[in-house]
């Protein structure tokens, strides 16, 4: 891509409709279901797919993007995930939303970079 | 960044230096360790905090996304995906998978070039 000679983006990562695209893609996807493994594996991949087509979608321009989704059995174990971003907090964010229901839980990041 | 510094792109992401630097990282924070609820915070943040000092010592012109998730070994079931948008002649990923006989540990590392 060219030098835009600018100092910063033009038109900031929209964090706030990025968490309810996430709440949304979660809920819809596993409001209802049991965990088992095949299915939790094929839902990792559809719903890392389907956020990160969505966010595309809002066109923001020069931001790469970074989709991680965990999900994880609700069995009474302990779980710990943690994440640190080497960036600039001036132009680059993060995004994550929780999902759980009786059986298990789901947490989607979304890491939003600027290409400068 | 500067026009000449993107020469480095040129070669993408090395991930098996990576993988190497990870690993080392786990193996001193979580080497010969039992699953321990008390100090697991501690440990995920200095895992994360060592790989990124290490990752930005090779001095190269990217941008680092480290993630780890720690779990109690049990009969329990857990999956991870990602997804990526970017440009892959110069971007990277790279996932070390770490065990002992109490806890499992997954390390994420994405490098995007600046």
């Amino acid at each position: 891509m060219e030098n835009t000679y600018q100092l910063g983006p033009t038109k900031h990562f929209p964090v706030v409709t990025v968490n309810s695209i996430l709440k949304d893609v979660l809920t819809n996807y596993l409001q209802e279901e049991e965990y088992s493994p095949e299915l939790c594996r094929q839902m990792t991949k559809t719903i890392s797919e389907v956020i990160k087509a969505q966010v595309k979608e809002l066109m923001i321009p020069r931001y790469k993007l970074v989709v991680t989704v965990h999900i994880g059995q609700c069995d009474g174990q302990s779980i710990l995930i943690g994440s640190r971003c080497l960036w600039n907090p001036k132009s680059d964010t993060v995004s994550s939303y929780v999902f759980r229901n009786s059986s298990l839980f789901a947490l989607a990041n979304v890491y939003a970079i600027y290409f400068e | 960044m500067e026009e000449y510094q993107r020469h480095s792109d040129e070669v993408g992401f090395n991930a098996e230096e990576a993988h190497n630097i990870v690993k080392e990282c786990v193996d001193g924070v979580l080497g010969g360790e039992d699953y321990n609820q008390n100090n697991i915070n501690q440990w995920t943040a200095s895992i994360v905090e060592q790989c990124l000092a290490h990752l930005v010592k090779l001095g190269k012109a990217y941008k680092y996304i480290v993630t780890c998730a720690v779990v109690q070994k049990s009969a329990y079931g857990f999956h991870t995906a990602s997804s990526c948008f970017w440009d892959t002649t110069s971007d990277g990923t790279c996932t070390v998978r770490w065990e002992n006989r109490t806890m499992n540990c997954i390390v994420n590392v994405f490098a995007i070039a600046i």
